[in-house]
This record gives structure tokens, C-alpha cells and sequence, in this order.
């Protein structure tokens, strides 16, 4: 159990949209991949997949680097927090 | 490999940070004074790690539960060590530091001390020996004035004595980084190598460590995830392959594991 379970909560929940958001990036190039195979790929249809692709990755660029720095943060002062109300 | 920071963006972002830690931390303790190593020292090992000696230490506050506790009331912070047989039973460890959050390690002492991983890779044969003795240090020392002339010296001539080679090093808290830059130098200094991890790469970038390699946890989680002892191992595996393969003084190595939160308990 951590000194503030709801930071580790928060975390999880985090990184539960990161693996969302990289299903959702994966499926998107793959849709772009098989369709630029096609004898005759629409180009709109792969520019909406490689875009879509793109925002998701943004997205777990967003989480990953603020979010999760921020949630670190919170953490680390959790344990202080925790043994300065025990003294 | 992935050098971290790779470029002047990298390294202005760690300055800012560094700076709106320096800025923070007086508030909290007045007698913290920010002294990085004016210079580097490193050490290239000689022999190949299934040859050599190593020894662990760590300022995570770790020590036998018979030991005396660190003192953490002293505004000055408490420079002592303690010294703790290689071949300890994990249980017999706790950590007496109440400045990070050390409640998972409390229970798997080896997300920050991985005595036990250590001593299966010796059992291995990917670690040549272990040292008998370990150190333990509390990180939270913030005046480091006895550290550098007195304790650091000392524990660096006990490893060069007992014939060490490498040094792993792990911190806890924040300050612990300031603390365990100062040791690894002065361990370096000796001629033993030494590789240590970091949670905070601004502090261990500007205090001008021989070799650190970096994870995306909270503190109390140098080794990586508790309750996850393979991860943990390959943790150590990797940094210590870095060790042998960082040819630059200061450099920091970002390894690509992330907190998952309770995810990484299997909750």
C-alpha cells in the first residue's frame, strides 16, 4: 500500500489511456498501411488514418511527459507527508 | 543507447528544473547548500564484471534492523553509515528515512536495495564477487560538509581496501542524489567504477556524476518496481552492462521502464 493510494490510482488510470491511446495509434497505421496497399489507395482515407494515428501519439507524448511528471511529483511528496503526520 | 539529455533543450529543461528545485528546497531546510564535484573523476574498469568485486551502497536510509536508526530530526542531516553484510536475509533490512515514500520497499526492499539480485547474479557468475560488506547511507544530509572530508573518503578507502572494483549505487529521496554524486565521486576517486541510479536527472546531471542511468519512477523506486523481481533484475543487468560501455564522464542513460502506478503489483 503506498503513503496515498489515490496517486497510485491516478496512475493507473494514466497509464490505462496510454495503452488506449496506442491501440488506437497502432490500428490507425495499420488501417493506413493496408490501404496505401490497395491497387488503388484513397488518399484521403490514409490522410485521415496517418492523422488520427498522429493526435493519439501526441496525446501519449502529452501524458507521458507532464501528466506522469506531475503525478511522479505528487507521489514523491506523498511519502513526507505521510511520516511528518506519524512523528 | 539513450543519452539523456541528448541535446541543449534537453539540458536547459533540466536546468529550470534543477532551478525550481534550489529554489524550493531552502524553504524546507536551511542548511542546504547545492555543491556539485568541481571535477570529475572516473574510472574505467579493468575486468570484465564476471571478474570483479562489486559492492553495493546505497542512501536510501537502508540498514540491519538491529543497527542504530539514521538521525532524522538533525537539520543538519546525519552523514554516519552502516555497514550491512552482503549476504543479509532481506528481512532483516529496513529503511529508516522519512523523507520519500517507502512503503512498497518496506515490504520489497529490493526496488531500491537489490541485495538479493546481486546475489543471484554472483551465484551466476555474472558477478565475479560481492564485497562482505555493503553500505548504507541516509541521503538527507543537508550540509555536506562532513560527508566529503570524513564519511565519503572513508567508506571509498574500506572498498578499495577490501579490493573492490565496481560500486551500484541507489538513492531514495531527492537530496539522497545530491548525497550519493558526492560518495560516487569520492568512490571514483579511489579508482573503483561506479554506476548509480537516478530518478532525478537534474541533480545528478549538475552535480557532475562519473555515470548514472535513469528511470521514470517516484522515489523509493531506484531499482525499478516492487513486487516485480525480474524486472528489478533486468534493472540491474542493464545499468551494470552500462557501466562498461560509458566511455564519457557524466554521462546519463534513460532506460525505457515507467511507474504504472499499482499496475506494476498486478492490482
Amino acid at each position: 500500500m503506498a503513503a496515498d493510494p489515490r496517486i497510485h490510482k491516478l496512475m493507473d488510470l494514466a497509464d490505462e489511456m496510454i495503452e488506449v491511446l496506442e491501440d488506437i495509434q497502432r490500428d490507425m497505421s495499420d488501417r493506413a498501411k493496408t490501404e496505401s496497399k490497395k491497387p488503388d489507395p484513397a488518399d484521403g482515407k490514409i490522410g485521415f488514418f496517418n492523422s488520427q494515428a498522429k493526435r493519439a501519439g501526441s496525446a501519449i507524448d502529452l501524458i507521458d511527459e507532464d501528466l506522469i511528471t506531475i503525478l511522479i511529483g505528487l507521489n514523491n511528496l506523498s511519502g513526507p507527508i505521510k511520516y511528518m503526520e506519524e512523528e | 543507447m539513450q543519452i539523456f539529455p541528448n541535446d541543449q533543450d534537453g539540458i536547459e529543461r533540466l536546468q529550470s528544473r534543477l532551478d525550481r528545485w534550489l529554489e524550493s528546497v531552502p524553504k524546507w531546510h536551511d542548511h542546504f547548500v547545492f555543491s556539485p564535484n568541481p571535477e570529475y573523476y572516473f574510472t574505467t574498469p579493468e575486468k570484465p564484471l564476471s571478474e570483479s568485486k562489486l559492492a553495493l551502497v546505497s542512501t536510501a536510509g537502508v540498514h540491519l534492523k538491529t543497527d542504530t536508526p539514521f538521525d532524522v530530526v538533525s537539520e543538519y542531516g546525519d552523514w554516519s553509515y552502516r555497514e550491512i553484510p552482503a549476504e543479509t536475509d532481506p528481512k532483516a533490512l529496513m529503511i529508516s528515512d522519512t523523507h520519500y515514500d517507502h512503503t512498497d520497499a518496506d515490504e520489497d526492499i529490493n526496488c531500491l536495495f537489490p541485495i538479493t539480485h546481486l546475489n543471484e547474479m554472483r551465484q551466476a557468475g555474472e558477478i565475479g564477487a560481492l564485497n562482505d560488506t555493503f553500505f548504507g547511507f541516509m541521503g538527507f544530509i543537508p550540509d555536506t560538509t562532513e560527508l566529503r572530508e570524513k564519511t565519503a573518503p572513508e567508506v571509498a578507502d574500506r572498498l578499495k581496501a577490501d579490493g573492490v572494483e565496481v560500486a551500484y549505487m541507489t538513492p531514495g529521496c531527492a537530496m539522497c542524489h545530491h548525497t550519493i554524486a558526492i560518495i560516487q565521486s569520492a568512490i571514483e576517486k579511489v579508482g573503483i567504477a561506479t554506476i548509480a541510479m537516478t530518478l532525478k536527472p537534474e541533480v545528478s546531471y549538475f552535480m557532475n556524476v562519473p555515470r548514472a542511468v535513469y528511470i521514470r519512477y517516484p522515489y523509493g523506486y531506484s531499482v525499478g518496481p516492487a513486487f516485480e523481481p525480474d524486472t528489478q533484475r533486468e534493472i540491474v543487468q542493464e545499468s551494470l552492462k552500462l557501466l562498461y560501455q560509458i566511455e564519457k564522464p557524466g554521462t546519463i542513460i534513460k532506460l525505457p521502464y515507467r511507474w504504472r502506478g499499482s499496475r506494476n503489483r498486478g492490482e
